[in-house]
């Protein structure tokens, strides 16, 4: 499981749990009407005492419609409206597992029927059987093709298995059929994330704003699009790094640590609770947890993948190259171990290693990154022209590899053919433009900031002076003064926001405070500013915002650490 | 059966693991041990960090071996770095200890004039006024200063020459750009930063010695030094020396001004493609190294990417600390040792002539061994004589709260020393020299010399916030026979900077140059320290850098000897064999 789908695990499988209820209305109806038992073909009592339960069952005294339903399927076991009843009731008090067993008779007694499928699969889903649902949804929509609940609850068992593309196309013709179901949308602008259909999906980002969705969701959207830019921009860069961490994850890990608070930690939690941890920066905790997670039973390539990465941030080389070779020879077909276990080899000079391993592949079918790294390999062992050969090939693959232009231009450089390295040499500059564009505008941005910010220093530094001593109207004076000279200084706003506060004069305080955090939005200590002025003037809502919004900057300069 | 393979396992460890093969001589007894103590040296490195973690805290500091009293004997001059706000150390100033000529050291008064109290980080030395006496360039976070050294005794220049940068020095080399004779100056400026701009860095910590998951969940954020991406570059400077003590900043002039990637720790000069010049190489951090190619008159072209020395050979651009130079293969082309950061290879360019380099870090087996250290200073030196260059790195990580969250690395980290084979391959030997160069400290800047006079080269090792320690080479003039060489220019510099010495004794044959900078923040032994092996003569060409070439033939191993461009041999000293006796003339 990558790291960057499985916030719409817990989604998913807490919107399982929310659609749950929502569901058993309709299946509930549904049973009136395909269960009702037709004339003469069960007794009197028996159909009266599923009529008193389902009364009860609406009335929402679950636990006497449950003694009913278990008297009758004791008495008729293969009377199949029976169990499909106690099975809904079971899964309405959120007791899925239970209700597993009755819904699957139901299932053998009436294959035909449409309820016992749906119900059964509801039932997996809440218990995270996502295969076992799917098997179950696909059943039910072979009855009714054009159910439009079934295939959205088919769509969610999918896309818990982070089956993107199969459930693509369900969402878009849910999305066309129920064009105001923003929870639909959400999934479906999930889907084209990460199927890669990027382009698309700001219309439909659009399309849930303007229905009202959530803030947060809509940042959880962008969050998730900028993690799949980046792993496709490090896809290129061909390197073992994951994307960086998303502020959204720092939401994630409390939903994550509240479950795990609650109840003993599996295996899969464990695996998930690295990965967040992983995403902060915290390779000392992730290692940990995936560790765990494998002492716990949990075997899995995505497992080894996500170690050998911690390992390697611990500086335990040979340990990450030899837990992912043995993840090789174990999933030889998982495509996503033999790139980064070349990567670690050749970091670490073991070129023979990936020669001898990679060597023995079918190059047609290499990827861009594994035809790379076999290609470092040759070049370091001394293989030039072999090693041309595959650098080639790996761009003939992804023509923006930055490593192998550059590789290869330092290849045809020391062969002598100046004109053809410097080519490739000015290419891998190209590839390397815009992010050292980005980074020089960055950069400036900051230099003005410092230039600026040293003049206005010694002003800062006389107005602290004044606050130490006391002399706080001095000190709001000196500031004033100040920005007259250098307007929009946020460091300036800040200061005379702080000696206002002291003046208990917090309206004027929350205005500079506000002006400090609009020339400098990334300082936490602004918003922890603001978020105290707002507490003192009562507003706990805006107070609660800053709050939050220092604690993400926090965060994010957490990443900033080597 | 167990025991006796366990048996046999340790026979082969003595076997293979007793000492250094060395020229031929057998060096069982070669060892470095840690005098620092012993020999009086009690400096000691604050950088007076209260927490707040501001980024200078972890960078310093350097040291420089001069002869500042002109007696034959190389002192050390030791940079300190200073208060910060919140802290209360008092008296944090450089310090100058004089080398008594018997091992042991003695602080001199006042630093004879230089014991500059600024938040220091590097000194450059050089005889920049051409008067015979070594002066000093100390770069601090805030104003540099200009020592000039009027026989022994230190005088501040700095206003007068021109030369006090207020931006956040490095590292700086004296050398001469044009060819003029005089020493010009270029100085590698790191990150901007102020005080008052500190940015929050850190990481979430975990509870050490736990897995469990609600245990995990439990993190406390801790700060730590930030990334130099935090922060923008502070750009290089280049000053040329206009004679009469003035200094004129020639940096957008000469082709060098870079405000957007270089973020400087280390410099050095050296004639990399053989033309006649010297040209500038640049170790920046986390940005693209500078290769400066001179044309001869002071103007310079950045050869970085083209000449394959501004990345590693995957095209990354690495954190680059220290630099150590030399011709490690003996082909006649000078070569780029880098140190950088863990998780990094220190990196090893070797010239291939043309103006080419070939990152050749795994092949000289330098990559796997530098994986888990952060290198700070480096040097290329002979130290056991036998005429091929062996290399030493000084490790040490910038995070001083590392262990908080990486298991596999420490703050303190222990030195590395290869032995060279002269065709370009290292292997790694610390612990076969002594158990004092394997302890952890948090190196920073390094500098050899012969500071005993007594035939083969000593280390010297600064620590960030700790002591400085000094390595005696002790066995290593028993290893092979060397000499050693200080050159004094009269047309050319008057340090000789830059000058080529060729080496031709018995079977060896090897290129060394003068050079200035280097390292990182710190000064070496100037003189040329030739290693000869088995061979009691040799034969040695000078190239100065005013073009001028001499040739001395059959010069015998064993002694100083000072040459003076146009004149020949000026001067000669044995080596001294015992501590407290000084050479006979």
């Amino acid at each position: 499981m990558e790291r960057g789908e499985l916030d719409v695990t817990i989604r998913i499988s807490k919107q399982a749990v929310r659609l749950v209820g929502a569901v058993m209305a309709l299946g509930i109806c549904w049973l009136i009407v395909i269960l009702s038992p037709s004339p003469g073909s069960c007794a009197d009592s028996v159909d009266d005492e599923l009529r008193i339960a389902l009364e009860l069952y609406r009335a929402g005294r679950l636990g006497q419609a449950e003694r009913i339903l278990r008297a009758v399927t004791a008495a008729h076991p293969d009377l199949a409206e029976a169990q499909n009843q106690l099975g809904a009731v079971l899964l309405a008090g959120n007791r899925a597992t239970e209700a597993l067993l009755p819904l699957q008779r139901a299932c053998e007694l009436a294959p035909e029927e449409f309820s016992p499928h749906f119900n059964l699969g509801a039932a997996r889903l809440l218990a995270r059987d996502f295969s076992g649902a799917r098997s179950a949804f696909e059943a039910a929509l072979k009855i009714k093709p054009r159910d439009l609940e079934a295939k959205a609850r088919l769509a969610q068992a999918l896309l818990a298995q982070e089956h993107y593309a199969q459930a693509l196309p369900l969402l878009r013709d849910l999305r066309t059929r129920l064009p105001d179901a923003a929870e639909i949308g959400f999934y479906l602008a999930v889907c084209l994330i990460e199927t890669g259909e990027l382009a698309r999906v700001g219309a439909v980002v659009e399309e849930l704003r303007s229905q009202g969705m959530e803030d947060s969701r809509i940042v959880s959207l962008e969050a998730r699009i900028k993690t799949s830019l980046r792993r496709q921009r490090q896809r290129h860069r061909g390197d073992l790094r994951e994307p960086e961490g998303e502020n959204q994850a720092v939401l994630t890990l409390k939903e994550l640590g509240k479950r795990i608070e609650r109840a003993p930690a599996s295996a899969e939690d464990r695996f998930e609770l690295g990965l967040r941890l992983e995403m902060e920066r915290n390779f000392v905790g992730a290692l940990r947890a995936f560790q765990s997670a494998a002492d716990l039973g949990l075997h899995t390539a995505s497992l080894s993948l996500a170690t050998a990465r911690s390992l390697v941030r611990q500086s335990q080389w040979e340990e990450a190259a030899a837990l992912l070779e043995t993840a090789w020879m174990e999933w030889p077909q998982d495509r996503r171990i033999p790139g980064p276990w070349a990567s670690i080899c050749n970091q670490m000079g073991a070129f023979d290693r990936t020669k001898q391993l990679l060597g023995k592949m079918d190059r047609a079918r290499m990827s861009a990154r594994e035809l790379l790294e076999l290609g470092v390999a040759l070049a370091e062992l001394g293989d030039a022209s072999e090693a041309e050969e595959l650098l080639r090939a790996s761009l003939e693959r992804d023509p923006a590899l930055p490593k192998a232009h550059y590789r290869l231009g330092r290849l045809l450089m020391e062969r002598g053919d100046r004109k053809e390295g410097t080519r490739e040499l000015r290419i891998y500059q190209e590839i390397l433009r815009p992010e050292k564009e980005r980074k020089r505008a960055v950069m400036k941005a900051r230099l003005d900031n410092y230039v600026r910010s040293r003049r206005t220093a010694a002003v800062v530094a006389e107005a602290r002076e004044l606050l130490a001593q006391g002399h706080v109207q001095k000190a709001v004076s000196l500031l004033r003064g100040a920005m007259e000279e250098f307007s929009g200084q946020a460091i300036l706003h800040a200061n005379l926001g702080a000696a206002l506060a002291r003046l208990d004069r917090h309206e004027e305080a929350i205005e500079e405070l506000l002006a400090a955090v609009t020339a400098d939005p990334e300082r936490p200590d602004y918003h922890w500013a603001l978020a105290a002025e707002y507490t003192l003037v009562g507003d706990a809502i805006r107070a609660e915002e800053h709050r939050l919004q220092a604690g993400l900057l926090e965060a994010k300069a957490t990443q900033d650490g080597r | 059966m167990e025991l006796l393979r366990f048996l046999s396992f340790l026979g082969l460890g003595l076997l293979f693991g007793a000492g250094v093969s060395a020229g031929g001589a057998e060096s069982a007894a070669l060892k470095f041990v840690e005098v620092s103590a012993r020999s009086g040296l009690d400096f000691v490195h604050r950088h007076c960090g209260t927490g707040e973690k501001y980024p200078v805290e972890t960078m310093g500091s350097g040291v420089a071996w001069l002869d500042f009293d002109g007696d034959g004997w190389l002192d050390i001059y030791l940079v300190q770095s200073g208060p910060l706000p919140g802290c209360t150390e008092t008296g944090l100033r450089n310090r100058l200890y004089r080398n008594r000529g018997n091992g042991t050291f003695a602080e001199v008064p006042d630093a004879a004039g230089a014991a500059d109290d600024g938040y220091g980080q590097g000194v450059a030395v050089g005889d920049y006024d051409g008067d015979g006496d070594p002066d000093l360039y100390v770069l601090n976070f805030g104003s540099n200063v200009l020592y000039r050294n009027d026989g022994g005794r230190f005088v501040d220049v700095t206003k007068a020459a021109g030369v006090g940068d207020r931006l956040w020095g490095s590292s700086a080399v004296f050398f001469d750009m044009e060819g003029d004779g005089d020493l010009d100056l270029y100085v590698a400026n790191y990150l901007l930063f102020s005080l008052l701009e500190n940015r929050l860095c850190g990481a979430r910590r975990t509870p050490l010695g736990t897995s469990d998951p609600k245990d995990l969940l439990r993190l406390k954020d801790f700060r730590a030094y930030c990334h130099p991406d935090v922060y923008p570059a502070a750009p290089d400077l280049l000053y040329r020396n206009e004679g009469g003590g003035r200094f004129v900043d020639v940096t957008q002039m000469a082709g060098i001004y870079n405000d957007t990637e270089g973020k400087g720790l280390g410099v050095v000069s050296v004639d990399y493609d053989n033309d006649g010049d010297m040209d500038l190489y640049v170790a920046n951090d986390s940005t693209m190294n500078f290769l400066y190619a001179n044309d001869g008159a002071g103007r310079f072209v950045d050869q970085s990417l083209l000449s394959g020395t501004g990345f590693n050979s995957n095209g990354e651009a690495e954190a680059g600390m220290g630099i150590a130079v030399g011709d490690v293969n003996d082909d006649g082309w000078f070569d780029l040792f880098v140190t950088n950061l863990s998780a990094e290879t220190n990196t090893i360019y070797l010239g291939q002539g043309v103006g080419l380099f070939s990152d050749a870090t795994h092949r000289s087996e330098l990559g796997s061994s530098s994986l888990v250290y952060v290198g700070f200073g480096t040097r290329f030196f002979d130290f056991d004589n036998d005429g091929q260059l062996d290399l030493f790195v000084g490790n040490g990580h910038v995070i001083d709260n590392i262990e908080l969250t990486s298991t596999g690395e420490t703050h303190a980290q222990p030195c590395l020393l290869y032995k060279g084979d002269g065709k370009g391959r290292f292997v790694e030997v610390a612990s076969k020299l002594g158990v004092d160069l394997r302890k952890p400290i948090v190196s920073r800047g390094v500098a050899t010399a012969d500071y005993d006079n007594d035939g083969d080269v000593d280390l010297l090792v600064t620590t960030n916030n700790g002591p400085v320690r000094l390595f005696e080479n002790r066995g290593g003039n028993r290893a092979g026979g060397s000499l050693t060489l200080r050159l004094v220019g009269r047309r050319s510099n008057r340090d000789a900077v830059g000058a080529v010495v060729e080496v031709k004794a018995g079977k060896l044959h090897y290129r060394q140059f003068v050079q200035a900078g280097g390292s990182y923040q710190s000064y070496s032994d100037p003189r040329l320290h030739l290693g000869l092996g088995s061979a009691l003569k040799a034969t040695v060409k000078i190239h100065w850098p005013s073009g001028k070439i001499e040739q001395f033939q059959e010069m015998e191993a064993g002694g100083i000897v000072t040459l003076e461009e146009g004149k020949g041999i000026t001067d000669r000293r044995s080596y001294s064999e015992k501590k407290g006796e000084a050479g006979s003339k």
